[in-house]
């Protein structure tokens, strides 16, 4: 009888919590349910029970194929979450709150900020902080909330050296 | 291998720097170290070549880096004049003051802001570097380059294991 091949492929995923992205070598027709199963086998972490596409708010149904909702030309990266959105306070000219999903990115979160405070004009002027550490656009509300439920982020101008 | 290029190397494969090719936020185009090579695109909708090429100097890595913008052609940095440029000239960054980036990020550069929140912390790595020199680029101000496609046409090489045997 023959041997099945199955292909593997690398995955890069977020994980809640976490601030680095992780990478696993996974099966091409591997499912969302064998994703979380996966991720709670090498982390354990039994909290992480939902998949989301970054910035989407509806999670992966568990039978949708992994790979088949990755896409090159537009790459946005899966979230691996535990249940719950979390509650995010931007502090600019006073502050506003709303809960985002985990999966949330930076830019998201500033596009939003910048329509509650009423500032016009090009997002990219903006970065939001926590502390003193700027985050990167790209990066996930879950990545940067060491694993709360909340977090407070202050919204700034771009900072700009001056010569 | 030397330390920092072993640090460099295993930076290069992290998930970190592939999420920022997924992006298309940079590319690797060739390891010489301590000199390295990469391109970042320009802005959606503005005018110029369609990347520009980076050569960063990681000695002692991952230590503070330092890094041009260069020109392939020739093998030496981008002309001033070919720069990413706003209404007033080249991008402050990009400005002609010395060999290097005029940024606090630029360890050579750094002593220009004494009173600068340190630029490099530790645990910073080259994907922190590479996010600032996008964020650069694709500064709202940026408003032109007329460097051509060329001047970031360096022929890719691939990211060895182990370093190119010495000549």
């Amino acid at each position: 009888m023959a041997d099945v091949i199955i292909e593997k492929r690398e995955l890069l995923f977020a994980v809640e919590g976490v601030k680095a992205p992780q990478s696993l070598l996974l099966e091409a027709d591997l499912t969302v349910a064998g994703l979380l199963e996966r991720v709670r086998h090498a982390t354990g972490r039994h909290d992480l029970v939902e998949a989301l596409i970054e910035d989407e708010e509806t999670a992966l149904a568990h039978h949708e194929l992994v790979f088949e909702r990755i896409t090159i030309e537009d790459f946005r990266l899966i979230h691996v979450a535990s249940c719950g959105e979390i509650t995010v306070t931007v502090a600019f000219n006073g502050v506003k709150q709303r809960t985002f999903k985990p999966s949330a990115t930076m830019a998201k979160i500033i596009r939003w900020a910048m329509h509650e405070f009423g500032i016009e004009g090009d997002p990219s002027e903006f970065q939001l902080k926590v502390g003193d550490a700027v985050l990167p656009p790209g990066e996930h509300l879950g990545q940067i909330a060491h694993g709360a439920k909340e977090v407070r982020l202050a919204l700034v101008m771009k900072i700009r050296p001056q010569g | 291998m030397n330390t920092d290029e072993t640090a460099l190397r295993r930076d290069l494969q992290g998930a970190r720097f592939k999420v920022g090719v997924l992006r298309k936020r940079w590319e690797l185009v060739r390891i010489r170290f301590p000199l390295v090579w990469f391109r970042i695109p320009k802005p959606r909708d503005k005018a110029g070549p369609p990347h520009f090429l980076l050569r960063v100097d990681a000695t002692d890595y991952p230590g503070a880096l330092t890094a041009q913008l260069w020109d392939a052609r020739d093998n030496k940095a981008l002309a001033p004049e070919l720069r990413p440029s706003g209404a007033a000239g080249p991008l402050l960054a990009f400005s002609n003051w010395s060999q290097c980036l005029y940024h606090p990020i630029d360890r050579l550069a750094r002593s220009h802001w004494p009173g600068h929140p340190e630029p490099w912390p530790a645990g910073s790595d080259i994907n922190d570097f590479l996010e600032t020199v996008h964020g650069f680029i694709h500064d709202p101000t940026y408003l032109q380059s007329s460097a051509p496609a060329a001047s970031a046409e360096l022929p890719a090489e691939p990211l060895e294991t182990d370093p190119p045997a010495a000549a």
